[in-house]
């Protein structure tokens, strides 16, 4: 009896242990077509719309400076020049579909900007309407050559040192961006080339995406890949070979805040917000399993966001007086980097299963 | 009477050792012994993205891991006017400023001509030879024409390009349309030579390739049937061509009519010819001896570096191939089974070892699946260009690899197939094969649809 008693009281402890176990599991509440619908509509749809804005403006500025021009005028198409990168570097965090296929990033964003041909082109073209502009080579059109020209070789453009041809490029050379901008919303629009329909119907019917892993990794992908692009391309290059030249924005001196944006993009992305809207996230995705690995990621993309905001002299001089700084973001991109390659993708591969 | 059990027991042992032997050899070509997903044996990666193709080799060591990066960066890397503080020397003709512009995504690009992210180009060259067998070019042009220029230059000339569809029926009723391309030269710089004779070509994929380099020459050989002495109806010869660094006549690998013998030629002739970049390897400007050469900046020095050829002949010598998909679906089985029983098999070789390679073993002794016998085959009227190149002749291609081709959709948005980009979809592409491949294709328009639709599936896994 005192036997059974000791063996029932065992059976018991081991029901107690293993009961509590079950209950405190955590419940997967958001489902990976979630995750791909939301990333679509709440950030990428949005954000596209909002550049389309962005570049109307920009475009709509440089009419102004070429009709009237004055400082005002000036300092208003920078601003939009500014306002316009501010939007397309964070697009540059989802860099997935029509804006890969079609070739619309190194159309409207080439760097360095090629100056000797883009001086022969001002001093002999006739004509600087768009369809010129558009057929010119990619490192003389888009956001740099316009920045080249509003800015300045040296920073030290002026209302009046901007010739009449140079003012008539640079309406074209807007316009031309913001036709990539609307040509590509119309690639993802339900009534256009309609994209998102093969994010949406991923593992349904999608012939891009087959699976909704396959759709989910893409856009973890994306994230990835400007991490690597930022930490070991935009800033690696012109640092490691102590290298002004190299720099993506070095006109206006928009580097630093072009990298930070492209972070900021990527971050939206995992976050799924975007202008105050939220939605089901990668993030909610990852902390519904392993929630260590979500705080590791938030942590890692703030670090990362941080140590761009230490570097405070333009990114030009910086290579040469704060190498501490740059390294410092350099690794704190890098880290985050390999994590998103690695447990992220783990993680996506390990859980996402339809 | 002892001595008989005696031998003949030794010879039983020999027999048993022989047939031991035969089953074992017969191992290695038993499909089943091997995973099906390997197309690139070590040298196959499984992470399928957008960006697949640009997926290094494993097993790249630090070294070598820094020299395809550097590649990948050149790659991608887009060229200027000279003089420039970096990255000058396009032109003064080119056909596009970027490897990448053309190669989109390492892989296919978009047929059409001029814009910036067209890949195609067309080669040009009058009747008869040059003195190592090749094309003869055409004077005031070359051999290949530039369609675009800097500033002060002229384009050689604009090619446009138009197509008129084509109806098929199959015979169960089901409809396919074939694009049927015409160019047109206009505005040449100079007026084009009499008799000249053309051929379009879409930038290929560059994964693989490094794979392909390595094939043995026997092996490429023992595929060939000048004669068709199996009466298959497939003969297959290799091409013999002229590699301008060693000064030697190769067997041919690379180029639509494998035309190139190898990926360090390869890769600087693109430089040179697409881009207008010279280096080691091809050291003459692509306009030498035109009156454009005059808007060239008289530098003794060539416009890349030897080190960024060579990282760039080593990118694309490292690039991994993609892993099938579906490989165990009865739908893609059943494909696969009706691609040998169609003999599509006969070109498309699916499986190959390549040589010993001491430098790199993810590519050495590969048990892999390029679907391609690197050979030149006569592939019909329909798709003929005319214009021979060394040992091809007008209506000869040599067989595309097919690994990474159910991949386009993903890498590119729209998938194009052919030497000139003109089929959109796997079907249109067979139905485009006569000559040595009209048997084939042929039964595969008699196939039942469900048939029809393995065989693509199948396509689809690869």
């Amino acid at each position: 009896m005192k036997k059974l008693i000791i063996v029932m009281g065992l059976v018991f402890t081991f029901f107690a242990c293993r009961k509590p176990t079950e209950n405190t599991m955590p419940v997967t509440t958001v489902t990976s077509q979630a995750v791909i619908t939301d990333f679509v509509q709440k950030v990428a749809l949005p954000q596209y719309a909002g550049l389309l804005t962005n570049a109307t403006l920009l475009n709509n500025s440089l009419k102004a400076l070429n009709t009237t021009p004055n400082n005002a005028n000036l300092q208003a198409a920078r601003d939009a020049w500014r306002a316009t990168r501010h939007s397309w570097e964070q697009c540059e965090g989802f860099l997935i579909g029509p804006v890969e296929d079609n070739n619309y990033d190194p159309d409207m964003d080439t760097w360095p900007v090629d100056y000797h041909q883009l001086d022969s082109f001002i001093t002999t073209s006739t004509s600087f309407d768009v369809a010129t502009v558009h057929s010119l080579e990619q490192s003389l059109k888009g956001f740099h050559p316009l920045e080249f020209i509003l800015w300045g070789r040296n920073g030290d453009a002026t209302v009046d040192s901007i010739t009449a041809k140079e003012k008539l490029y640079m309406v074209s050379l807007s316009q031309d961006i913001q036709n990539s901008v609307d040509s590509l919303n119309y690639s993802w629009a339900s009534n256009g080339g309609n994209f998102q329909a093969l994010l949406l119907n991923a593992g349904s019917g999608s012939t891009r995406f087959t699976t909704r892993q396959e759709a989910v990794l893409a856009i973890a992908a994306c994230i990835t890949d400007i991490c690597d692009e930022v930490g070991n391309g935009k800033l690696y290059e012109p640092f490691s070979l102590y290298d002004s030249t190299k720099t993506e924005s070095p006109f206006s001196h928009n580097s630093i805040t072009d990298f930070t944006n492209n972070m900021i993009g990527a971050q939206n992305v995992y976050l799924c917000t975007y202008n105050g809207q939220t939605g089901n996230s990668l993030s909610n995705l990852v902390s519904a399993k392993n929630l260590a690995l979500d705080t590791k990621i938030k942590t890692q993309f703030a670090a990362a966001i941080s140590a761009l905001g230490n570097v405070t002299l333009n990114f030009e001089p910086a290579i040469y007086l704060q190498r501490t700084q740059l390294q410092n973001a350099m690794t704190a991109i890098t880290t985050l980097h390999a994590t998103l390659d690695g447990e992220l993708k783990t993680f996506i591969q390990t859980y996402v299963k339809d | 009477m002892k001595k008989v059990f005696v031998i003949g027991g030794m010879l039983a042992l020999v027999m048993c050792c022989v047939m031991c032997r035969k089953a074992d050899q017969s191992a290695l070509s038993d499909d089943s012994k091997f995973d099906a997903r390997l197309s690139g044996g070590a040298a196959t990666f499984f992470d399928i993205s957008s960006g697949t193709f640009g997926t290094p080799i494993a097993g790249l060591n630090e070294r070598d891991a820094y020299v395809h990066n550097l590649g990948d960066k050149l790659f991608e890397q887009s060229y200027v006017a000279a003089p420039a503080p970096r990255f000058g020397g396009l032109g003064p003709a080119y056909n596009n400023s970027s490897c990448v512009n053309c190669h989109h995504n390492d892989g296919f690009g978009v047929p059409s001509f001029g814009a910036l992210g067209s890949s195609l180009l067309m080669r040009i060259s009058i009747p008869g030879t040059d003195e190592h067998g090749g094309p003869a070019v055409a004077p005031g042009f070359g051999g290949q024409l530039q369609n675009l220029a800097i500033f002060g230059a002229k384009p050689e000339v604009t090619v446009n390009l138009t197509y008129t569809e084509q109806a098929f029926n199959f015979p169960d009723g089901e409809a396919a349309s074939l694009r049927v391309p015409q160019y047109a030269l206009v505005s040449p710089y100079q007026a084009l030579p009499a008799g000249h004779m053309l051929s379009p070509r879409l930038g290929p994929p560059v994964f693989g390739l490094g794979l392909l380099e390595q094939i043995p020459e026997s092996t490429i050989l023992a595929f060939a049937d000048p004669t068709d002495a199996n009466g298959d109806g497939i003969k297959g010869h290799a091409n013999y061509v002229y590699n301008p660094y060693t000064k030697r006549t190769e067997l041919g690998r690379f180029g639509m009519k494998a035309n190139t013998s190898d990926l360090l030629v390869q890769v600087a002739t693109a430089f040179q010819q697409d881009m207008g970049l010279t280096s080691y390897v091809q050291p003459q400007e692509s306009v030498h001896g035109q009156s454009q050469m005059s808007v060239v900046p008289s530098v003794t020095t060539t416009d890349l570096a030897d080190s960024e050829v060579n990282a760039v002949a080593f990118y694309v010598r490292t690039l991994a191939v993609p892993a099938r998909r579906n490989v165990t679906e009865a739908t893609v089985l059943r494909g696969e089974a009706l691609f040998k029983q169609l003999n599509c098999s006969g070109c498309h070789i699916p499986t190959m070892y390549t040589g010993v390679y001491v430098p790199l073993p993810t590519l050495s002794n590969q048990r892999i699946h390029p679907y391609t016998d690197m050979l030149l085959h006569d592939i019909g009227a329909g798709l003929a260009d005319n214009r021979p190149d060394y040992l091809a002749s007008g209506t000869e291609w040599r067989t595309p690899a097919l690994w990474g081709r159910g991949l386009f959709e993903k890498t590119n948005g729209k998938p194009f197939f052919l030497h000139d980009g003109r089929a959109r979809t796997f079907t249109e592409a067979i139905l485009w094969h006569g000559g040595e491949g009209k048997a084939s294709r042929d039964k595969f328009t008699q196939l039942p649809k469900a048939d029809r639709a393995a065989l693509l599936a199948f396509l689809q896994s690869l």
